[in-house]
């Protein structure tokens, strides 16, 4: 009798199973690009960013039974992700306080927005990320969500926890901080036009 | 300076949503407001900022093992009333007992119990009621989609049926399956055949050996979209089928943006390549070609990603995970017959018998206490009662 149970426990716990992946996969696989971009935007590394995808995968499939439907699976997703990579980027310490980049009265040069422009899509972009690591976790999540990866402010707010206007006013202030951090870049200026044999190797 | 106000009509501005008299405003500002203008084209990078980047090959397969390990998988339980009820009593003793005793330990031993059931809401999410994904009921797939998500692949099937005429629909399909077999050698094997006759390719194969000697394959293939049902159906037929799913995503709207990208650049081209022909200083010399050297760096860039959507839309993914059987899990994993269908009514019983016994365990438990005070406060009484009668 007691095997007999046994067996019947294993076959129930493997319908169970196979059941609970499918469903979840079948809606993670359409996200796993948008978790991993989420989560290479917030570190700002391929390994770190492959790590924690993962885990916000494990995660929320250990949870995903617990999955109720108050927001959209996504929105749910999303949230995880940036939760881990926000817990991952706490234990890194290092990060620039947003405080520091705070200083009032700094004027973008006027010829900022020329020279930048000037530069190679693949500079500009490097220059992005750089800067984008120097924002403060909680705005660089902001930002992340909804300037890089086109989440409206209102899934963003949710996935990130807080009200709609703490989100907003945190997407505008790293915008100002990332604008200025950008105008600031020596090599923004020191771009002159440049002859086809100079191009700079991008790596 | 100011920008507040012009923050949101930025965000308009980047979307191309500004009327014209809107548009007339900002436009000036961003004349007069370098500012603005670097945010703008800030803004603008930031979307494209992921294009060039590549999910790392293994990053699939690898979470997709990992919840394939898991081992523990919390059941989301359809209690019946009765047993909430009898939580809720216990709930209610714990705290009853809890408050009179001041000892907490007991609360904190109990607590979470009966919180968690009290709290479940019944039925809850739509993947449940689809038990059909599993064996043998492959006709059934993807009915477990929640709606939102599954909007997109009926939109699909509806716009394939309605009309070929609309050939710029890109569509990237994928399915998912899991089957089990004894024959592991055999069925790998014929995977590979039929992928090959298919005109697919493995894109990753991993095999992992488990503990008990028993074998996983983890495999991730590319095959033509058109070949893919055929496919998928021939793989249904290997080993024993548990698990399927599909998804398919609309990629047209990003396919046509990055195209007309690519068109604006090419006329830019032509346009710098004319101005090349007439130039005459050495400095329009250069100037020329460092616009056409980024002019052509955008336009190898733009048709890097659009031949890999084309890529992706023509051969579709397809990820099977083939897990090794042993003879009795294999006899256990037939087409459901009315001794499996009993096992599993028997063991669902003595799943619910184990957890009312736990419940009553916990609720004897939780009012014991309150059983002894009470006896405690009778034989006080009657010992009184019995002390008067002898007066």
């Amino acid at each position: 009798m007691g095997i007999l149970m046994e067996m019947a426990k294993e076959v129930a716990f493997t319908r169970h199973r196979d059941e609970t992946i499918a469903a979840f996969e079948a809606l993670a696989l359409p996200l796993e690009k948008q978790v991993y971009f989420v989560c290479l935007n917030m570190m700002g590394n391929r390994e770190d960013a492959q790590d924690c995808a993962q885990e916000a995968m494990l995660k929320a499939f250990k949870a995903f039974p617990r999955f109720e439907g108050r927001s959209k699976f996504s929105t749910w997703l999303y949230s995880i992700a940036t939760n881990v990579c926000l817990d991952a980027l706490r234990g890194r310490k290092e990060t620039v306080s947003l405080e520091v980049m705070r200083e009032s009265g700094w004027e973008v040069p006027d010829a900022a927005p020329e020279a930048y422009e000037r530069l190679e899509e693949s500079e500009r972009r490097r220059l992005i990320k750089d800067a984008l690591s120097e924002l403060a976790p909680d705005y660089r999540a902001a930002m992340t969500l909804v300037d890089l990866n086109g989440l409206s402010y209102q899934v963003a707010a949710e996935a990130l926890e807080v009200p709609l206007g703490t989100l907003k006013s945190r997407v505008s202030r790293a915008r100002d901080t990332m604008t200025q951090i950008l105008s600031r870049q020596p090599e923004l200026f020191a771009a002159s036009p440049r002859h086809k044999g100079e191009r700079r190797e991008t790596p | 300076m100011r920008h507040e106000p012009y923050e949101s009509l930025l965000e308009q501005y980047l979307i191309g949503a500004l009327d014209a008299e809107n548009l007339a405003e900002m436009e000036a500002h961003l004349n007069g407001c370098p500012a603005c203008r670097l945010r703008l084209k800030v803004l603008e990078d930031c979307r494209r900022i992921n294009e060039e980047d590549e999910v790392p090959a293994d990053y699939s397969s690898s979470w997709r093992r990992k919840i394939q390990e898991q081992e523990e998988i919390p059941m989301k339980k359809n209690t019946p009333a009765w047993t909430k009820w009898l939580a809720i009593a216990a709930a209610f003793a714990v705290v009853l007992v809890g408050t009179l005793l001041t000892g907490n330990e007991l609360d904190r031993a109990l607590g979470r119990r009966p919180a968690a059931e009290t709290q479940a809401p019944d039925g809850g999410i739509g993947y449940y009621s689809g038990a059909n994904v599993r064996s043998g009921a492959g006709d059934g797939m993807a009915a477990f989609l929640p709606a939102p998500e599954a909007a997109e692949p009926m939109m699909w099937a509806a716009d394939t049926a309605a009309g070929k005429e609309n050939q710029e629909l890109k569509i990237i399909r994928r399915v998912s399956m899991t089957s089990g077999t004894r024959n592991f050698d055999d069925d790998y094997q014929a995977i590979r055949d039929a992928l090959e006759s298919a005109g697919g390719r493995v894109e990753s194969a991993d095999i992992r050996t488990a503990s008990n000697g028993l074998r996983t394959a983890y495999l991730t293939l590319r095959v033509p979209a058109n070949g893919l049902d055929t496919f998928a159906e021939r793989l249904k037929g290997l080993g024993h089928l548990q698990a399927f799913s599909e998804s398919a995503e609309d990629v047209s709207e990003q396919y046509s943006d990055t195209d007309s990208r690519l068109k604006t650049q090419q006329a830019k081209m032509e346009r710098l390549m004319a101005l090349l022909e007439k130039a005459v200083s050495v400095e329009d010399l250069i100037s020329l070609e460092s616009a056409i050297a980024d002019t052509q760096y955008l336009i190898d860039s733009y048709t890097g990603q659009l031949q890999g959507i084309d890529s992706r839309v023509n051969d579709a993914t397809l990820t099977m995970t083939l897990n090794e059987m042993s003879a009795l899990d294999t006899a256990e994993a037939r087409e459901e017959t009315l001794w499996d269908r009993i096992k599993s009514g028997v063991s669902h019983m003595w799943q619910m018998l184990r957890e009312w016994a736990a419940d009553a365990a916990v609720f004897l438990a939780a009012i014991l206490p309150v059983i002894i005070l009470i006896a405690l406060v009778i034989i006080i009484v009657r010992a009184i009662k019995k002390r008067r009668n002898t007066k």
